[in-house]
């Protein structure tokens, strides 16, 4: 959930999004949702003489399963906020890890 | 998200799939997992052999006329359902610029396929 919410800051911003199969398509984020389905508007294929394909689609909603890599301007990403952030997410899912083993044990040691 | 697509419920979309292919129609219904019910539904074959003429301005598939034989071929596929998992691209059209191209001039390879 955490670079759900990290996309979301990114809604607005330039991006230029790499697919499985090597097309990259440029555009504005207009909207992410939780399996990083990207919309972009404005779109422009980058090599657009190699892939005329998309020359007509002025927007487009890309599948979060088929992105590579999401291309970001250094400006527009606080990575020691990113940084922080997903340390204390990677805490908070081994404390609950810690508490659920806990609580496995509990009854079978009740019960022995 | 599928309000996203829900939107473009009646109007003319883009398709790539997973395999590559691209497909245009008339979009009728989708739901949570992206799967697709089309009419009209027609596939763009694009069967350029090797690199396109020119190398500059984005128009070049507009400028220079595809050699014999490997301009853009669409066959009709009537009425369909695209399953989620292989949808890659969803696109909305602008009539506009669809109007304005030649596609059996526009000469181009085939998309890759989807490696995950």
């Amino acid at each position: 959930m955490l670079f759900y919410s990290f996309f979301k800051t990114l809604v607005g911003k330039p991006v230029a999004v790499e697919l499985k199969n090597g097309v990259v398509i440029r555009g504005d984020l207009t909207s992410v949702d939780q399996f990083t389905n990207l919309k972009l508007e404005n779109i422009q294929v980058v090599d657009d003489h190699l892939y005329p394909h998309m020359s007509s689609v002025s927007s487009c909603l890309i599948r979060g399963s088929v992105v590579r890599y999401v291309h970001l301007r250094p400006d527009d990403v606080d990575c020691d906020l990113l940084q922080d952030a997903t340390r204390r997410e990677a805490d908070r899912h081994k404390q609950e890890a810690a508490a659920a083993a806990a609580s496995a044990a509990a009854p079978s040691a009740g019960r022995a | 998200m599928s309000n996203e697509l829900q939107r473009l419920v009646g109007r003319n979309i883009f398709v790539m799939t997973c395999e590559g292919r691209v497909l245009i129609g008339k979009l009728r219904g989708v739901d949570t997992v992206m799967n697709l019910t089309m009419s009209d539904l027609r596939e763009r074959l694009f069967r350029g052999s090797g690199l396109p003429p020119a190398e500059g301005a984005g128009e070049t598939f507009m400028a220079e006329p595809a050699a014999e034989g490997e301009g853009v071929e669409e066959i009709s596929l009537g009425t369909m359902v695209v399953r989620g998992d292989n949808v890659a691209v969803v696109g909305e059209i602008d009539e506009d610029i669809e109007s304005q191209i030649d596609w059996s001039s526009v000469a181009a390879l085939p998309l890759p396929p989807i490696k995950h």
